[in-house]
């Protein structure tokens, strides 16, 4: 992954507000990916409790989502004390246990294909075209066992990778690079994210227990919201075949 | 482009970076791999076919492809590339198969090992178990926890404490190796057929071959639904004796689809009460017969190859009285078990019980079809002897074109094996040729399945009593203790599938440890401490089996492991270390090594009909390529173009020499050719089966096919059987196989759920007094429990009696203790009788109207996402087979 120590936040020329974008983009997609995809780990909830992370958004974007997520994972914060005492954690550990890894139903699976592909099963064809994607750049799963590539949480780390990508193209002035990145995120969050993550995240919201899960799932949602806001992308067409038609990305929204 | 306007400030790029970079950099999961940049597919046709096992025990078997693509397995296929015809038909997929794409792949399958939050060693909680929530760990911390808590309980309880109720060979040989454990011993699914296969030389195969069989011109089929319950060539078989022109009557509770398909009649009958229905046809064969002027039965046969039909052929030592004539025509007891006698037991009016028997007495060639279903009931042990004196007397045994057969496992096609060899058919698989390990607590091997008592084995219908109430019933009808700590479940659903499932949890709520290795959150994993996620036989090594008579299977790896699933031998292995087990014990050689064993090992039978040649030709090469040990060999055809296959029949064709008559010889020369039975004969009178039960004690029985009303049969829903008042329990369920499921698996798959429905089924005559529409909400309360089902108002079932499809998961509402799940075990009591089968099919209930809190539909309960509300899902296509019945009726 890219690290991002190597990147100079601190005394970057913020004059490109496309840039100050895709920052935010890394940094938020990359806080996802680690919420979402990894598992609660308790050293992290320290840091992110201790530094009072959500006081502020490295995303500048008026979505009422975004606001929501930010009163929701304030609240958490308010809430756990620091460093997080055993409560606090396994709260966090139970409810990101029910929603994403069982045993059995889950509130929230967290993978595309149960929500997109007709069959509503794992390793389906939106897997193997995730995978794809990622590989285009290089990039593989980490994991030691075999899991599907489309969990949300690696489609938001993916996000997180191509932002650092074109942050580093546009440095070194590389404008064909810095177009094939946007050109991949447009496509990605069309495909991939637009079609599903805004449903996913309803559930999510719906669900959770603690406001740290509630508020990821509105920051998820308002994030691909932003990203397709930004990017202009549309929605893929859905799936013409189904066993039900799905109904639109907004549908559930309240 | 949106370019952004709102601001961000520097310090919360500053904090978010570093929140980002103590989580190790921003693409969480990812790692940097640089590769081949060949996209993956799918598309382009670059997939391939690869024969893929069904293994869910349904009894049937059909050959499954699955087309995989860059690791999706993205349809299924069948046994589609031979040409079907007569000879040689192919051995089709069912809907079930088809479903195991999404079934495996479904996202509600476990993934990791799980521990129940609040478990600690010895138990913690256990009233927590199957409402607690859970926590993931390593397969290092779950297996410590299985080995501490196996060393502990056996350390302080013995061995005998630890109860593995049939967890399949392969956890077997660990736990047997590491001094033994209780094992359950019982059959589920063949009733009292298995004893009297056992002794009364009713025994195996007894089908006859299918190019005999589809001569017959008369065919009973007596309480058996292959359509469903076996799906494939079954009925297959049948239809070709339909097209020639046999004539198929139904004797059955349920009109079903196999019945929709074949038969020109239908004769509705009570559950449980088929043996008074067979005195009845006996008797007016009895009393109508005549050799001169109206021959009705076979006196020859019953006097040279039966025991026990009249006073002048008993077996040797027995009371004379004790013989099924005259208990038929109430020479004993002034009561005649005629025609009016049984019509007022089992509901079909006396002259079409006459009609039946002179039909069947008077065809030359007629089959009676039957299946375990109908010996799935409270005392039924002589129920069989009675089935065997009716097709005896009646000239059917031993003879082309007649038959009784029972049970389509092997179905309508009976007789040696023609294509040899296999692992395991089912599910309990291990290394075949390893020496057996010795279970040291029951002396019998460990693994398998334990079909008869034995020292240290409890019955089925007991193994959660036994651990409440401390003891189980021995041998010979003793009470022995027993003090169960812990419950170690594989591959099954022990909780689900016997009877008294809320028994069941209260059992394992009393325990020190539970623990379930499964595919899927089934009950068993639901109450457990501890959940370890297996793979599929889809994700190892392959296997071989038998398909029916002719075919021989071998299905390869389909996919890589589900998550982080572990084959049940790996899971064996790594439990034999931690408890100080030679791993070797569990396996001997690896599974690729054995699965090749057995391919090599396959035989099939020349066309002389009697000598039996290897399947395979193995080259130096061939073991090279597959990286196995071995020997080169000739056979039929190549190793490879066997893998590659999948299957391989045998050819056959109308008069080859691998026809088959069941008991032919015996007929012929029943003194030379003996049965396995203490008179050598076919034993309508056995003593041997009476002595067998009897010494249980849980019921007593007479050597004679003598009718005893099933404890929960018709006869009980009378609270005065004499007057005839209805008690508390008026109707009668008759507990079916649906085709959504083969006992508990498939039942959890979506599109199963879609595609068939479990529903309550009752005739109009009942509904309407109750208020009941069809599609309502109905409430079945037994004894035992209740469950909450939507009801399907049909004249298909008739008056009386009531249908619940079994294997259906409980879903227990701990509030009200409503099953919402339609758990047939829900209802039924777990007091064994006679000679400890289950009598599933002796269930009676009372139905009301529901009208409180709507039932979720199954569709809904089952989605791992909730549905959007307002998209309705698309009913079942309309079309032929399976869902006919459902289709044509409803509404």
């Amino acid at each position: 992954m890219a690290d991002v120590s190597t990147l100079s936040t601190g005394t970057r020329n913020r004059g490109m507000g496309w840039v100050a974008q895709f920052e935010g983009q890394m940094l938020v997609c990359g806080l996802l990916a680690k919420t979402l995809y990894g598992a609660p780990d308790r050293d992290w909830l320290d840091h992110i409790v201790q530094k009072q992370l959500f006081e502020e958004i490295p995303f500048g974007s008026e979505l009422p989502e975004i606001a929501k997520a930010m009163i929701c994972l304030r609240g958490w914060l308010a809430a756990t004390p620091s460093p997080t005492d055993d409560a606090a954690f396994v709260a966090v550990r139970d409810d990101y246990t029910r929603l994403f890894v069982g045993p059995g139903s889950l509130l929230a699976a967290p993978w595309e294909s149960v929500y997109t592909n007709k069959d509503r099963a794992v390793f389906q064809r939106e897997t193997v075209s995730v995978k794809n994607w990622y590989q285009r750049f290089d990039l593989v799963l980490a994991s030691s066992y075999n899991e599907p590539a489309d969990h949300v949480g690696l489609e938001f780390a993916f996000l997180a990778e191509l932002a650092a990508l074109t942050i580093s193209a546009s440095e070194i002035q590389d404008g064909g690079e810095v177009k094939r990145l946007i050109d991949a995120q447009r496509g990605f969050v069309s495909q991939h994210m637009l079609p599903w993550v805004p449903r996913w995240a309803d559930d999510v919201t719906r669900h959770a227990r603690t406001d740290l899960y509630r508020g990821l799932g509105w920051l998820a949602r308002g994030t691909v919201l932003e990203m397709a806001s930004f990017f202009n992308a549309d929605a893929a067409p859905s799936r013409p075949k189904g066993a039900f038609r799905r109904a639109d990305i907004d549908q559930g929204q309240a | 482009m949106n370019v952004e306007t709102v601001a961000v400030s520097k310090s919360a790029i500053e904090r978010w970076s570093d929140a980002v970079r103590a989580a190790g950099g921003v693409g969480f999961g990812l790692r940097r791999e640089p590769r081949d940049k060949t996209l993956l597919g799918p598309g382009g046709g670059k997939g391939k076919w690869i024969a893929a096992d069904c293994w869910p025990d349904c009894g049937s078997k059909g050959f499954n492809r699955a087309y995989v693509e860059d690791g999706v397995v993205v349809r299924m296929g069948t046994d589609d590339n031979i040409e079907d015809s007569w000879n040689r038909p192919q051995l089709r997929a069912c809907a079930r198969g088809q479903s195991l794409r999404m079934w495996l792949l479904g996202a509600d399958r476990l993934k990791y090992p799980m521990v129940r939050k609040h478990w600690e060693p010895g138990g913690g909680n256990k009233e927590l178990r199957g409402k607690d929530e859970w926590v993931r760990i390593s397969w290092d911390e779950a297996l410590d926890i299985l080995a501490g808590e196996l060393k502990r309980i056996k350390e302080s309880y013995g061995n005998e404490a630890i109860l593995a109720p049939w967890i399949g060979a392969i956890a077997a040989r660990a736990l047997g190796a590491y001094g033994g454990f209780t094992d359950q011993w019982g059959a589920h699914s063949t009733g009292t057929w298995l004893l009297s296969h056992v002794f009364t030389g009713f025994g195996f195969p007894h089908w006859n071959d299918r190019f005999d069989m589809v001569e017959t011109k008369l065919f009973l089929l007596w309480g058996t639904n292959p359509v469903w319950s076996q799906a494939g060539l079954p009925a297959y078989n049948y239809w070709q004796a339909k097209k020639n022109g046999a004539r198929f009557i139904a004797i059955d509770p349920f009109y079903n689809p196999t019945y929709e398909m074949l038969t020109d009649d239908w004769v509705p009958i009570r559950p449980g009460t088929d043996h008074a229905m067979i005195l009845g046809m006996i008797h007016t064969l009895l009393v109508e017969d005549d050799p001169e002027t109206n021959p009705l039965i076979d006196w020859d046969f019953l006097h040279r190859c039966t025991v026990g039909f009249d006073a002048e052929h008993m077996p040797e030592g027995a009371d004379p009285a004790e013989n099924l004539k005259d208990y038929v025509l109430g020479n004993d007891d002034g009561q005649p078990r005629d025609a009016e006698w049984a019509s007022e037991i089992c509901g079909v009016p006396p002259e079409r019980i006459r009609w039946l028997a002179r039909l069947l007495a008077k065809e030359e060639h007629a089959a009676i079809c039957t299946s375990g279903g109908v010996a799935r009931v409270d005392n039924a042990d002589t129920l069989p002897q009675a089935f065997v004196a009716l097709t005896a007397m009646t000239g059917h045994f031993g003879k082309p074109h007649s038959q009784l057969g029972v049970a389509h496992h092997f179905g309508t096609n009976g007789g040696p094996q023609l294509v040899q060899g296999q692992n395991s058919r089912s599910f309990a698989n291990s290394h075949m040729r390893a020496p057996p390990v010795i279970n040291p607590v029951a002396g019998v091997p460990a693994g398998g399945f334990h079909q008869l008592p034995m020292p240290g084995l409890i019955n089925i219908n007991e193994i959660n009593t036994a651990v409440l109430e401390g003891e189980y019933t021995g041998v010979d009808g003793q009470k022995v203790p027993i003090d169960v700590r812990m419950i170690y479940h594989a591959h099954g659903s022990r909780i689900n599938q016997l009877p008294n499932t809320l028994e069941a949890i209260k059992a394992h709520r009393k325990v020190e440890f539970v623990v379930t290795q499964n595919l899927f959150m089934n009950p068993d994993a639901i109450y457990s401490d501890l959940v370890l996620p297996v793979t599929s036989r889809w994700e190892r090594d392959g296997n071989v089996c038998i398909g029916y008579r002719e075919q021989l299977l071998w299905h390869s790896q389909v996919m890589d492991p589900y998550f982080e699933c572990k084959d049940d031998l790996w899971i064996g292995i790594e439990l034999a270390k931690r408890l100080g087990i030679d791993p070797k014990i569990v396996e001997p050689w690896s599974w690729k090594q054995e699965i090749f064993n057995e391919v090599a090992d396959a035989k099939v039978m020349k066309e002389d009909g009697k000598t039996l040649e290897p399947l395979v030709t193995i080259t130096e090469d061939d073991l090279k390529e597959f990286a196995v040990e071995g020997a080169p060999q000739q056979g039929r055809i190549t190793v490879k173009e066997f893998k590659e296959k999948g299957i391989y029949h045998i050819p056959r064709e109308p008069g080859d020499n691998h026809g088959f008559v069941f008991l032919k010889a015996f007929r012929d020369d029943p003194e030379t050719n003996r049965l396995p039975t203490r008179s050598g004969k076919l034993e309508i009178h056995c003593q041997s089966l009476a002595d067998h039960v009897n010494r249980l004690g849980w019921s007593k029985i007479r050597p004679l096919a003598a009718y005893m009303p099933p404890r929960d049969g018709y006869e009980a829903t009378f609270s005065d059987w004499e007057q005839r008042i209805k008690g508390d329990y008026p109707l009668q369920i008759y507990n079916i196989h649906m085709p959504r499921r083969a006992h508990g698996f498939f039942d959890n798959a979506i599109v199963m759920r879609e595609l068939f429905p479990h529903e309550f089924i009752m005739n109009p005559l009942d509904a309407e007094p109750r208020g009941i529409a069809n599609g309502d909400t109905v409430l079945v309360r037994s004894p035992w429990g209740k469950i909450m089902r939507t009801v399907w108002v049909t004249p298909h079932v008739m008056p009386g009696v009531t249908i619940l499809g079994q294997g259906s998961r409980v879903d227990l509402d701990e509030e009200t203790g409503i099953d919402m799940g339609g758990c047939a075990n829900v209802l039924k009591g777990s007091k064994p009788t006679g000679g400890g089968h289950i009598g599933f099919n002796s269930l009676i209930v009372e139905v009301e109207k529901w009208t409180g809190r709507p039932l979720r539909s199954d569709v809904d309960a089952a989605h791992i996402i909730p549905l959007p509300v307002d998209v309705p899902v698309e009913p079942a296509p309309a079309g032929p087979g399976w869902n006919r019945v459902v289709e044509t009726t409803h509404g």
